[in-house]
């Protein structure tokens, strides 16, 4: 038995539900992401989300409201608009998309100056995605791109493949942890 | 298209306002002042119409008022000036009628006010930005209770009205 | 138990009951606006409680209906709010929430957060969501986005839930006004529609393909005459296709569409439906006023009106009063072009006349006194008088209008009708109301001769007790015109003679006016009059005083000699309605007189009418306007040029009267040029854009004109110097230059005049020295760019300068209806009549075209022209040079074989002018 699901035994008996914003730049593939976490669904063809969209699923006996954030520039500033209720931050980034690393740095900062970030410790999970692909840059050197050392938040870089889920249960199952520590702290 | 509202506008006896609805870019009714001036005249007009459980008429400014009042509540409806006046009436008909239901016929301010959540929703089903877009009263109770299928062309608006109701009462009891 | 008790407990029980009844009730949904937004924080918690929730959205929905307003950064907070609840699965809650969103005003940078959810409703499986899901999306639908849901919403369209298909349209017809191109690509799935099963989609799609199709003449046609063929349409979507076509005839005269048309029309008075009915009968009702040629008949090109008018007539007897209010609201409009049509119905107007609803009665009541008839006419003026403390001052105004016409068609009955005005008199009403009614009676007066006596009787009583100046002084001067030609002028003397002592000094001096009139033309009287003229001879304003002594003087024939000549003429000019010149112009002209030349007689004649002075202080301020305009622009040295010279060119041009005069002072003196009689508006002698502007102004002389070219440099880096007009006159024996001054320097943007002025070099062969001429003219300068000192000499070409006749005139606007009585106080002897024969291809291109050319304002709307008419009368006014009123009749027609015809005629006081304004036509 992993450490969350005793965790979650102690804490989580009766709330079972997490609040999780999924954040990334667009093309990141946070939709596909998610859809792929939902058990049963197959259609992993995903069209560019406009604002956002909600996707709930369970894992390991706990319930996951999620908020997909579209991801495109125009709508990025929406962001902030969640983040007073989330218990924890998805935030994918497309390994392959060097170019936009900067990007990336900058959205995470924007995001991280905001009061709720420094109010509370949300836990951020990073996805190096789009592994499969032969251009992509390792977590590592990713993580040293996006200098991720100097986060004052519990953090973890993994890499995926959103499309096979390669990645995603190690990801989201470090996620819950940190979230049941944190609360048990906060407590 | 043209609009054929203008504004739909329930208020008690006193002129205070239960629900309103404003349409189209009028600037007689371009904000809360300009709407208040014009709902102090609907009110006005119609206290001096003596006419009861029926819908009467007026004009008020440039606009065709249509209203049925009921106990102390005054349902408006407000067309443009040169609306067909019987096609305004079929819908203030319907209007009328979903009022009744809503309120099991006790149509009071109280009882309004009790049921103000159906009643903005009702006002919402039966014009969009308006254009009338429901006249059949059961149809426009189903459709703010979300319930699917539509009642047959010709069905009798009662019958309709009881299967709505069970399907309400199904549904509240299979919750709790 | 004694009586004691028993009203003791009934007290109680009595009290027990109110208690209950009064216990207060609570508005479950009212609230305060901070704590209601406080309390929607709830819609962040991890489990939604969806009652709570639609509870809670109901509440801020009432708070917004009660007026209350929300910050952006509230609408902002509340809409993420909501955009939460898209969560929950509650189909009550989602409905909510839909309304809440349509209810605020999202900024539209943040709406669009909303966009995805309210797509995946829309392909969600029960049409409620659907439905409301496309409604909410189509307020907020930007093109890109509509483009890229595009084929959802076809899909909708034709979808088998009338509630879907609803919703797509209408968001079809929202989508017109940002994105047609899209929507245009619907028209096969609309088209479809129109044919739905349901009622409201048949009415929602046939209102949409005519948004689609209304700019396309011919498909349009093609659309509408297909449908009104086609059967099984609603009521609703009846009406729409019947209002369609009514446009459609109103449009178009094409015999053969016109005639399946008005079949279609006809045949749906006989509907089944009685929305359908009045709204055909409407449209016979709103044709039969576009078709002049029925008018007064009874019919509408060519179809009888009486099916239609026999549905109105069965409504106006309908037990519901929404249907006779629509009913006799229809016939209160066809009865103001065709009374005689309306009065068929009156035997069932009249009853309304004591509707429950006096709205009914009371559209009922001016409808009869436009259809009433002389037998009747008694019986309405009672009812009406029992009506008129109850009614609006606008219906009032309306019911006065209504018997002043009645009164003019049945001058017999002109007794009870002027009594029924008089009795309004007396009665409460705004000084509007009142101004109407004496506008009537007096109105009346004079168009009814056996009803002047008891007009004039009437206005009499009203002044005793008038408390308005205004109202008295006008009766007064109507009284002292009217009351000499009556059979006893000495009754009506005791009610002015009653104002000289009661009244205020404007209302004293108007009856010391209204006295003297009455003793000039009545000599019996003169005695009496100067005895009740004593008392005013010290009255102690100096006006009043004044009048009467001068007056009494007068009267008394103590003025002789040369003084009476001076009588004569003052006694002249003080019996015409008008003076023939303006008084502030003559103040302002004696003036300039005595400091300039006082030894020198003063010619009266040379100051300009009341028209001709305003019209020159109009231009003169319309001038010194666009002058400021054009320094305020010039201080704007940023504004590059390409966006100075794409706007056109301000109506630059000159300063006042004595400016010109100053500033042409070296070429002509002030008292050679002598008075300005007016200056043209501004004519452009280059093109808008071109790199100098010149813009002509004519300023009108008697026996000069003074030419200012208004010139504009628009290059940035050039300046002009020396710059001078090369000037040619084509005929030197009409015309000489008596001098030119140029412009020093012309920097960017900054506008300068030149002058050149011209003198006429004889009278004309009529004497009027209207000559006409046509000058070459031409810019000649240095121009010198940017760093460049020396320059080089060049000339820019421009337009000819033309002095046309119409250069002589000045528009002058009439009140409508004036046109008819000037012209008929004008002499027909003294017509100036001609036949043309013209170039214009169409009667609103020749109405247009002799209005510029000659100038003139047209009257009574004239200018609006028929196209679908053979002919057109235009009616035009204007003042010549000289202070001449000048009116013409034009009568032009289109003929086949000889094109354009024009009959003009001329009247004015100077038949040598009415010839030469005729003439200038050719």
């Amino acid at each position: 038995m992993g450490i969350f699901k005793r965790l979650f035994g102690l804490f989580y008996k009766r709330r079972t539900k997490v609040k999780i914003l999924a954040v990334g730049l667009d093309n990141s593939g946070k939709t596909t992401l998610l859809k792929k976490l939902r058990p049963k669904k197959a259609d992993l063809s995903t069209v560019p989300t406009v604002g956002y969209e909600f996707e709930s699923f369970s894992k390991n006996g706990v319930a996951f409201d999620c908020v997909d954030m579209s991801g495109q520039s125009k709508y990025r500033n929406l962001w902030e608009h969640y983040f007073t209720d989330t218990d924890g931050v998805i935030f994918v980034v497309d390994a392959t998309d060097k170019l936009r690393f900067v990007v990336v740095r900058e959205e995470l900062e924007t995001m991280l100056s905001h009061q709720e970030f420094s109010r509370r410790k949300i836990p951020l999970l990073f996805f190096a995605n789009k592994m499969d692909l032969h251009d992509a840059v390792t977590p590592n050197e990713l993580l040293a791109t996006l200098q991720l050392d100097d986060l004052a938040h519990p953090w973890r870089i993994f890499a995926s493949n959103a499309l096979r889920g390669e990645g995603l249960e190690e990801g989201v199952g470090w996620l819950v942890d940190a979230i049941a520590e944190h609360k048990t702290t906060a407590k | 298209m043209h609009n054929q509202v203008a504004a739909i506008v329930v208020l008690d006896s006193d002129g205070g306002r239960i629900a309103v609805k404003y349409f189209g870019e009028h600037d007689d009714f371009k904000d809360f002042a300009a709407q208040q001036k014009f709902e102090k005249q609907l009110s006005e007009k119609s206290n001096r119409l003596t006419g009861r459980n029926d819908v009467e008429i007026m004009m008020v400014g440039e606009y065709l008022a249509l209203f049925r009042s009921s106990n102390d509540v005054v349902v408006y409806l407000v067309g443009e000036g040169d609306e067909n006046e019987l096609m305004l009436l079929e819908l203030m008909n319907a209007i009328y009628q979903c009022i009744c239901t809503i309120t099991g016929n006790q149509v009071w301010r109280r009882s309004l006010l009790e049921h103000l959540d159906s009643l903005f929703l009702m006002l919402d089903e039966c014009t969009d930005g308006g254009i009338i877009f429901g006249t059949d009263p059961a149809i426009i109770t189903q459709r703010s209770n979300m319930l699917e299928g539509e009642p047959q062309e010709g069905q009798p608006f009662q019958a309709a009205l009881a299967s709505a109701r069970e399907h309400i009462s199904r549904q509240l009891f299979s919750q709790s | 138990m004694n009586a004691q008790t028993i009203r003791e407990k009934i007290t109680a029980a009595v009290k027990e009951n109110f208690k209950s009844e009064e216990k207060p009730f609570v508005n479950p949904y009212a609230g305060e606006k901070s704590t209601v937004l406080l309390e929607t924080r709830a819609f962040s918690e991890p489990h939604l409680n969806a009652k709570k929730c639609c509870h809670l959205l109901t509440k801020v929905l009432y708070l917004i209906t009660q007026g209350e307003k929300l910050s952006s950064k509230e609408t902002t907070d509340l809409f993420f709010g909501a955009t939460k609840l898209f969560q929950s699965s509650s189909e009550r809650l989602r409905r909510m929430t839909y309304l809440l969103i349509k209810s605020i005003k999202v900024s539209e940078t943040e709406v669009f957060i909303v966009t995805s959810t309210l797509t995946k409703d829309m392909s969600s499986k029960s049409d409620c969501y659907r439905a409301n899901a496309i409604r909410v999306l189509s307020r907020i639908l930007d093109p890109s986005m509509a483009a890229q849901i595009d084929r959802y919403l076809k899909n909708a369209i034709v979808d088998k839930s009338p509630f879907v298909a609803s919703a797509a349209i209408i968001c079809g017809i929202n989508l017109m006004r940002s994105a047609p191109e899209v929507v245009r690509r619907w028209v096969n799935e609309v088209t479809e529609s129109v044919s739905s099963k349901s009622p409201m989609v048949q009415f929602h799609a046939l209102g949409l393909l005519y948004e689609l199709k209304r700019n396309d003449r011919l498909a349009l046609h093609k659309v509408v005459s297909q449908l009104t063929k086609s059967f099984g349409k609603s009521p609703m979507a009846e009406c729409l296709l019947i209002r369609y076509a009514t446009q459609v005839l109103k449009a178009e005269r094409d015999s053969a569409l016109e005639h399946a048309l008005m079949d279609y029309l006809e045949s749906c008075l006989r509907h089944k439906s009685e929305m359908a009915m009045f709204e055909a009968a409407k449209a016979f009702c709103e044709l039969a006023v576009v078709d002049e040629q029925g008018s007064g008949g009874a019919t509408v090109f060519g179809y009888d009106m009486l099916p239609a008018l026999t549905v109105l007539q069965i409504f106006l007897t309908s037990p519901k009063p929404v249907v006779r209010f629509a009913s006799i609201r229809m016939l209160n409009k066809l009865a103001q072009v065709r009374p005689h049509v309306v009065s068929r119905c009156n035997v069932d107007m009249e009853p309304l006349l004591t509707d429950q609803n006096r709205n009914i009665a009371t559209l009922a009541l001016t409808t009869l006194l436009k259809t009433g008839h002389e037998s009747n006419v008694d019986r309405l003026i009672k009812q009406i008088t029992t009506f008129m403390t109850e009614i609006s001052d606008n219906f009032k105004v309306e019911v006065v209008r209504a018997v002043k016409t009645l009164c003019l068609t049945y001058p017999s009955k002109y007794k009870v009708l002027m009594a029924f005005l008089s009795s309004n008199l007396r009665e409460e009403g705004s000084a509007e109301f009142k101004k109407d009614i004496v506008d009537a009676l007096i109105l009346l007066v004079e168009q009814i001769p056996q009803a002047k006596e008891t007009g004039l009787l009437h206005l009499c009583e009203f002044i005793e007790d008038c408390e308005y100046p205004s109202l008295c002084t006008k009766i007064l001067s109507f009284l002292g015109n009217e009351t000499p030609t009556t059979s006893s002028p000495s009754k009506f003397i005791r009610f002015i003679y009653n104002r000289l002592i009661l009244e205020n000094a404007l209302v004293r001096a108007a009856g010391v006016d209204a006295l003297t009139k009455i003793a000039l033309k009545c000599p019996t009287l003169k005695k009496d009059i100067l005895t009740l003229l004593e008392s005013c001879t010290t009255d102690n304003d100096d006006e009043v005083r004044d009048r009467t002594n001068l007056y009494c003087n007068m009267l008394e024939g103590k003025m002789g000699g040369k003084d009476g000549d001076l009588l004569v003429e003052f006694n002249g000019v003080l019996m015409k309605a008008d003076l023939e010149f303006s008084l502030d112009a003559l103040c302002q002209t004696l003036e300039a007189h005595i400091a300039a030349q006082p030894e020198l007689p003063f010619d009266v004649k040379a100051v300009p009418t009341e028209e001709a002075y305003e019209s020159q202080k109009a231009a003169m301020q319309a001038i010194n306007a666009a002058k400021q305009q054009a320094q305020t622009k010039a201080k704007e040295p940023t504004k590059a040029p390409a966006a100075g010279k794409a706007e056109a060119p301000s109506p630059v041009s000159a300063p006042s009267a004595p400016d010109i005069a100053a500033k042409v002072a070296d070429l002509i003196s002030a008292e050679d040029l002598g008075a300005l009689q007016h200056s043209c508006k501004p004519k452009l002698a280059t093109e808008s854009e071109a790199e100098y502007v010149v813009q002509v102004i004519k300023h009108m002389y008697i026996n000069h004109v003074v030419l200012e070219f208004v010139t504009t440099n628009t290059l940035q880096d050039q300046v002009l110097e020396d710059v001078d007009i090369k000037f040619t006159i084509g005929d030197p024996s009409s015309w000489g230059e008596l001098g030119r001054l140029g412009i020093e320097a012309l920097p960017y943007d900054r506008p300068a005049s030149a002058y050149v002025v011209l003198q006429k070099m004889h009278e004309g062969d009529d004497g009027l020295r209207t000559l006409l001429g046509t000058f070459q003219a031409a810019l000649d300068y240095t121009v010198k760019e940017e760093g460049d000192d020396l320059g080089y000499r060049d000339t820019y070409p421009m337009e000819n300068v033309t002095i046309a006749m119409g250069d002589y005139m000045v528009p002058r606007h009439l009140r409508p209806g004036e046109f008819k009585s000037m012209w008929e106080s004008l002499q027909q002897a003294d017509e100036a009549v001609s036949k043309f024969s013209l170039n214009f291809k169409t009667l609103e291109s020749a109405a247009t075209g002799l209005t510029t050319s000659l100038n003139m304002a047209p009257c009574d709307k004239s200018d609006k022209v028929d196209t679908t008419a053979r002919g057109h009368t235009l009616l035009l006014s204007g003042t010549f040079i000289g202070g001449l009123q000048v009116l013409c009749k034009a009568l032009i027609g289109l003929d086949q074989s000889y094109g354009c015809l024009l009959k003009l005629a001329c009247r004015s006081k100077n038949p040598a002018a009415s010839q030469a304004i005729v003439h200038s036509v050719e």
